[in-house]
């Protein structure tokens, strides 16, 4: 069933953010489940529903609430990820049935930084990724908390982050032999990136049974 | 016209990318890790050498590519993506 394989993931979508979301998606595909991403869905529809529906539907979801506090002077913070991670606690503790297993992981760059800002969600699986060596730190979190949610054998982090490097050092060489310029492969969707990381994961499964 | 260009290279980067899965052991990997810089064989689990710099990995890659015949050193950037590659 779709709801049991579903991972809603709540996280900036600017082109800064997409070196850690290309490796959360690649973890989540990886593990055999399937990354829910609202800006994959209809744009005609209005975004909160959209959201909801991928909420509902999701038995897993990842937040990061990285974003909170604004990176330069002046700048506002992003409140749609606190206020997605509102909607989805809301959503398992209203809920009823299916809804109630909902698990989720909240991600932010330092561990306690949440306390001062969202003290209510103390007692979550919160996480933080540090800010060096981001893209392993990601993947390695969110792995471990695979094994507690999904199932205590998974692939090693290190494993995993080797196997991503090669994964986007495939997709880049192929990229470019088909005359993709640096242009064209910064704006590859996400939904192009998930249907090449599945094609590549699942054929990388089959050469090595 | 444009779409379907576009298209059409799609379902060619997807059939090469299914290749691509399998392992080139000829491609040696040069990847940052956890603050140091290791070598890898591609399609390994494990690093072959982990090394303090990216300049002295990348040393040792390119021996290792030349004693061993090895096609492709592919040295990424600290987000993970190809910052080089020289064949």
């Amino acid at each position: 069933m779709a709801f049991n394989t579903n991972v809603f993931i709540n996280c900036p979508f600017d082109n800064q953010y997409k070196r850690l979301l290309h490796p959360i998606i690649f973890t989540i595909l990886y593990s055999k489940l399937e990354p829910k991403i609202s800006k994959l869905e209809d744009s005609g529809s209005i975004r909160i529903k959209q959201i909801l529906k991928l909420i509902k539907e999701s038995k897993y979801s990842i937040h990061d609430l990285s974003r909170m506090k604004s990176i330069k002077s002046g700048e506002l913070a992003r409140f749609n990820m606190p206020f997605e991670l509102g909607l989805d606690l809301g959503t398992r503790e209203i809920g009823t049935g299916l809804l109630k297993k909902k698990k989720c992981l909240i991600l932010d760059i330092e561990r306690y930084r949440y306390q001062a800002a969202l003290s209510d969600i103390s007692g979550s699986d919160i996480a933080s990724y540090g800010k060096r060596n981001q893209i392993e730190k990601i993947i390695e979190t969110i792995r471990d908390w695979f094994t507690t949610v999904l199932h205590p054998i998974q692939p090693s982090s290190s494993k995993l982050y080797l196997e991503y490097t090669e994964f986007i050092s495939d997709l880049q060489i192929e990229l470019e032999q088909l005359s993709f310029n640096k242009d064209d492969i910064k704006k590859l969707t996400n939904s192009e990136y998930i249907h090449y990381a599945k094609k590549w994961i699942s054929n990388r499964r089959n050469n090595s049974i | 016209m444009e779409n379907l260009v576009r298209g059409q290279k799609k379902s060619r980067l997807t059939r090469s990318l299914v290749k691509a899965a399998k392992t080139n052991e000829k491609r040696l990997h040069v990847i940052p890790s956890k603050g140091k810089w290791g070598i890898k064989m591609e399609g390994a689990e494990r690093m072959y050498r982990i090394y303090l710099t990216k300049a002295y990995a990348l040393k040792v890659a390119k021996e290792r590519a030349h004693s061993h015949g090895n096609s492709m050193i592919i040295v990424h950037n600290k987000d993970g993506r190809i910052a080089s590659i020289s064949s």
